[in-house]
């Protein structure tokens, strides 16, 4: 059997992606309210093929990527180069609410990063970003996070991946009416470990001047939600 | 064997006379591009510009640079007379690069026709806008999955484009993808009418750093064959507006309707591209 202390970051993971953790996720559609109201989603068949077709893509040549350079600048202590990836994250969510949602989250993570574990890079980063009047993204945050858990790169990666689609479907049980078995089998056929390893393989080869999705609809879908008459979500 | 392809482009200032009407201050271009005889449109004193391309698009190994900038409280329009084709490549790729700059209480729209992403084309495209804090731009991108017309669609090889808005030396905006067709790249866009014809707005102008009047307008002109919507950027430097569209006729119709709503909300007149 493994030495136990190689899984000595597992337990911090499983504290900090479970629902329990106040991560502020709940509150958040992330554009799915609209592409409900829309009507490019409407069954579980749909919530599938669009997390599948359309989330895990952005997910691959987007946020994971820079959830790798962010951890890579954390590891290097590279504070500078951490405000660097916080703009850029800010500039690429191209929508007000989305930017803001990972704005709200990564705040929300940083304090409890600062409360739970007193991390000296996590509050001086926090001190940077005061003085730039600055909010720091989820992404980011859960760099400083993971780097201090000692999470594997890979592992850090999936633990995202779960979370993003999680909050999907989590957010599909008021906008569809999807039961929680239905959830998991979303869940399952979006991080199994075909697909999973695929992806990871073909994101680790994103490089920062390429990184990047495009997805018009969704946009439109995010920045419609803003003047909606009626919503359930922040976003 | 040699690389085939033309490197050219083009290289515009502009800037404001002494009796205060904008002029080009220094102009250069090569092959792919010509310039037209700029024309001065005292209704909404602006310099409007066509660039036209005597090949009639881009082709492999095409390098073209356009580096335009304006200052001295000049105001300019800059378009093309019809949409950029990028034809069919048996192999290599056709590179853009494209630089604007505008300076404090000076102008710039550039909204180029339609890019025609046609059949076996790998087209990068790279740009960068650097706008002054008192400045103001529209910068606007369509575009096409082939040309619809012939029933092509979606059969290009591979488009890299790559988007960076600065104001005042602070990054705004960052839009990059790669599409390319045999993934699932395209998805989003592939599904979302059966030809889906897609444009944005960029608008950076300290006059709507708050809100967008007119909002609420575009929000509406929403219908079963279009989706608009439009967001604040990064910063509160300006808005994007997306577009995507069904048919032709609704996509020309709503970013004709759109461009007229941005220039009221920023208290200008807009220029008629002058297309005949």
């Amino acid at each position: 059997m493994n030495d136990p202390k190689d899984f000595a970051w597992l337990g911090g993971v499983i504290q900090t992606t479970d629902t329990l953790f106040p991560s502020g996720g709940y509150a958040h559609s992330y554009g799915l309210e609209e592409m409900v109201a829309l009507d490019k989603v409407r069954s579980k068949e749909d919530l599938e093929e669009f997390l599948i077709e359309q989330i895990l893509p952005s997910l691959e040549r987007l946020e994971l990527p820079y959830l790798r350079y962010s951890l890579k600048s954390v590891e290097e202590n590279d504070l500078n180069e951490l405000l660097n990836l916080n703009e850029e994250i800010s500039s690429w969510k191209l929508t007000r609410e989305i930017r803001d949602a990972g704005k709200s989250q990564g705040a929300q993570l940083l304090r409890m990063i600062m409360e739970i574990h007193q991390c000296p890079t996590s509050l001086e980063f926090n001190q940077l970003l005061k003085k730039r009047g600055d909010q720091c993204q989820q992404i980011v945050a859960t760099a400083l996070l993971r780097n201090l858990q000692k999470s594997p790169l890979a592992s850090s990666m999936i633990a995202w991946i779960y979370q993003a689609v999680s909050n999907f479907c989590s957010a599909s049980i008021k906008l569809l009416r999807l039961g929680e078995l239905a959830c998991q089998k979303i869940i399952h056929s979006c991080i199994n470990v075909d697909k999973i390893q695929g992806l990871l393989s073909r994101s680790f080869e994103v490089k920062r001047e390429e990184a990047g999705s495009f997805n018009p609809l969704l946009d439109l879908a995010s920045a419609r939600h803003e003047l909606a008459f009626s919503r359930l979500f922040i976003s | 064997m040699k690389p085939l392809g033309i490197h050219g482009g083009v290289h515009l200032g502009c800037r404001t006379n002494e009796d205060g009407f904008p002029y080009l201050s220094s102009q250069r271009f090569s092959p792919p591009i010509h310039l037209s005889k700029p024309y001065y449109d005292e209704g909404t004193d602006s310099l409007l510009i066509n660039l036209s391309c005597p090949t009639a698009g881009l082709l492999s190994g095409d390098r073209m640079a356009c580096d335009i900038e304006v200052s001295d409280r000049a105001s300019m329009v800059v378009t093309t007379p019809g949409a950029t084709r990028s034809h069919y490549m048996r192999s290599g790729v056709a590179k853009v690069d494209q630089k604007f700059m505008v300076h404090d209480d000076s102008f710039l729209e550039f909204n180029p026709g339609s890019l025609i992403l046609q059949k076996s084309t790998a087209l990068e495209q790279r740009t960068l806008v650097e706008v002054g804090e008192e400045a103001e731009v529209l910068f606007v991108e369509k575009m096409l999955p082939g040309r619809i017309a012939h029933g092509e669609s979606f059969l290009f090889k591979k488009f890299f484009n790559r988007l960076r808005i600065q104001k005042d030396k602070k990054l705004v905006l960052l839009e990059s993808f790669t599409l390319e067709p045999e993934n699932e790249s395209v998805n989003p866009w592939r599904n979302s009418f059966p030809t889906p014809f897609y444009g944005c707005f960029y608008l950076v102008s300290p006059k709507v750093s708050n809100e967008l009047p007119g909002r609420q307008e575009i929000h509406e002109m929403k219908n079963e064959n279009l989706i608009v919507g439009s967001t604040a950027m990064h910063h509160k430097a300006g808005w994007m507006v997306k577009v995507l569209a069904g048919d032709p006729y609704e996509f020309r119709k709503a970013m004709r309707g759109i461009r007229e709503i941005l220039y009221k909300a920023i208290g200008r007149l807009p220029t008629s591209f002058r297309r005949y």
